[in-house]
């Protein structure tokens, strides 16, 4: 067993490049001294996780998984990566020149923030491998790299690492599907992106975790002068399903877009943690999140949009808006702005509550029955995010995916 | 009759609706089990793709303004659709979906 303890450090220092060393034990004292979360912190309101990281195991070999219909709808792919259980089972080549994939065990980078807390400091010490996108400055592709990043084993914990390098001036779309078999296990993806001067990425992530999993995902995106990225995130699996998300407008003139949709049933809890930094002049950035409850499952969302001292001219907005669909469901929203320069442009707004009774109302006297009716508003509801996804491919599953649940839903009469 | 090979069964996932040209026929293609369907797809109210819709029995569900129409005959069991959408003869031969071209037989 490989369990998160020091001989299975040391196996795993053993194997990796000199150059990680000294970050990997760093990680490794900071995880020895972390304490699990509580709920008690602010970064982990309302989530309660009832394990212990320390007491898991590392995967020894890599499992396998059957087909994802969100993976076949991306039919045009620059290049396949496989991460299965932390493991590369499929390196890829792309069919670009300028879009180069190479494995992490085999440089000298870790996950890109080893210290935000313990499911950090874990993946730091003990992420063996992962992937390095790297898009030589000026390259145009618009077909995108396609990641799966799976889990297969219960009662194990993997840190696939992602790590994406957009050049100057250069643009490229990547879409990561993470998904995982039925029993419990503990997944914490780490993604990182530095976009260049002038660069831009475009970046979509579907959660589509097995009912068992615990999803600690992590993406810190970084962009110089004129940079832009676009970020679409799909929350539909997992026990938990969360994203801890920090983008650094550190460039002046770069800019943001996440747009995220997620929807929760069961017991699922989905939570976001949104943070944007303005750091550079005439940055902007919008955060728009929708989501829907049902059953006992809960959403939360807490997004900050920092803005620094000297980040003048600064325009942004963050929304959240939640359907709450059962009585037991529940929806947390809590949209912040720090704004520490008096030039700026900012606004948040935020909406939980029912579908709208007077909706419901009319589209019944127009002719449909209630439970057609329910369905029309949660697509309407949906649409404006998944319209605004970085890659519309995966547009008619993630439609399938969200009415296939309120469908579920309502045929079993938990639709309040 | 003119029937022309269009896909393989294995390739049509369950349960809901793939778009798929023939010629100049915009063609909506369901598989529910082991029968495959064929509309039309274009919803005959606003034009919205039906192969996006939800399948319910042997019905599909216009994804926009939520008419229902029946896979077999066209016709719409809802509003705010009224008038049908056609309907194709389809046949599977050894694992490949073939379409009738010639119109209804």
């Amino acid at each position: 067993m490989l369990t998160l303890e020091q001989p299975t450090f040391e196996r795993v220092l053993a194997d990796s490049p000199a150059g990680t060393h000294e970050g990997r034990k760093a990680a490794f004292a900071s995880f020895q001294e972390a304490a699990m979360p509580t709920g008690r912190e602010e970064s982990w309101r309302y989530v309660d996780l009832d394990f212990d990281l320390k007491s898991l195991a590392l995967p020894s070999h890599p499992g396998a998984l059957g087909p994802s219909p969100f993976l076949e709808d991306v039919t045009d792919r620059l290049a396949t990566v496989a991460i299965v259980d932390g493991f590369v089972t499929e390196e890829g080549t792309s069919a670009d020149p300028n879009v180069t994939i190479s494995r992490l065990a085999e440089s000298d980078r870790l996950a890109p923030d080893l210290e935000a807390d313990i499911f950090a400091n874990a993946a730091g010490a003990f992420g063996r491998d992962g992937i390095v996108i790297t898009a030589a400055p000026g390259t145009a592709a618009s077909t995108p790299v396609v990641v799966d990043v799976s889990a297969t084993q219960p009662g194990t914990v993997s840190f696939p690492v992602i790590l994406i390098d957009v050049g100057r001036n250069a643009e490229v779309p990547v879409v990561i599907v993470f998904r995982s078999a039925d029993g419990e296990m503990v997944v914490s993806p780490q993604i990182g992106g530095r976009v260049d001067d002038g660069g831009r990425l475009r970046l979509t992530t579907v959660q589509a975790w097995g009912p068992g999993t615990v999803a600690a995902g992590f993406q810190r995106l970084v962009l110089g002068r004129d940079a832009s990225i676009r970020v679409g995130e799909v929350g539909l699996g997992g026990r938990l399903g969360r994203l801890d998300f920090q983008c650094d407008l550190d460039g002046d003139g770069s800019s943001s877009d996440l747009v995220g949709i997620y929807f929760g049933d069961g017991e699922q809890v989905l939570d976001y943690r949104v943070v944007v930094n303005h750091r550079g002049k005439n940055t902007s950035s919008e955060v728009t999140l929708k989501g829907a409850v049902e059953d006992s499952s809960e959403s939360v969302f807490t997004g900050l949009l920092k803005i620094w001292p000297d980040a003048t001219n600064t325009s942004t907005f963050e929304t959240n808006r939640n359907l709450v669909l059962s009585e037991d469901a529940k929806a947390h929203s809590v949209p912040n702005l720090e704004i520490l320069c008096d030039d700026v442009v900012c606004g948040h707004g935020s909406t939980v509550g029912p579908l709208e009774t007077d909706h419901l109302y009319y589209l019944q006297s127009r002719g449909l029955n209630k439970d057609r009716a329910e369905r029309v508003l949660l697509r309407g509801f949906f649409e404006e995010m998944i319209g605004r996804l970085p890659a519309p491919q995966l547009a008619p599953s993630i439609r399938h995916a969200v009415n296939e649940k309120f469908i579920r839903a309502q045929a079993e009469g938990r639709i309040a | 009759m003119s029937w022309v090979s269009i896909t393989d069964l294995d390739a049509l996932p369950q349960g809901r609706g793939i778009k798929i040209d023939v010629g100049e026929l915009r063609v909506a293609l369901f598989r529910i089990e082991d029968d495959v369907y064929a509309i039309a797809d274009r919803c005959s109210h606003a034009e919205a793709s039906l192969a996006e819709g939800e399948v319910f029995d042997t019905d599909v569900e216009c994804p926009r303004h939520g008419s229902e129409f029946s896979l077999i005959t066209g016709k719409p069991n809802s509003l705010p659709a009224t008038k049908p959408v056609p309907v194709y003869d389809v046949r599977v031969v050894d694992g490949t979906v073939e379409l009738n071209i010639g119109g209804r037989s």
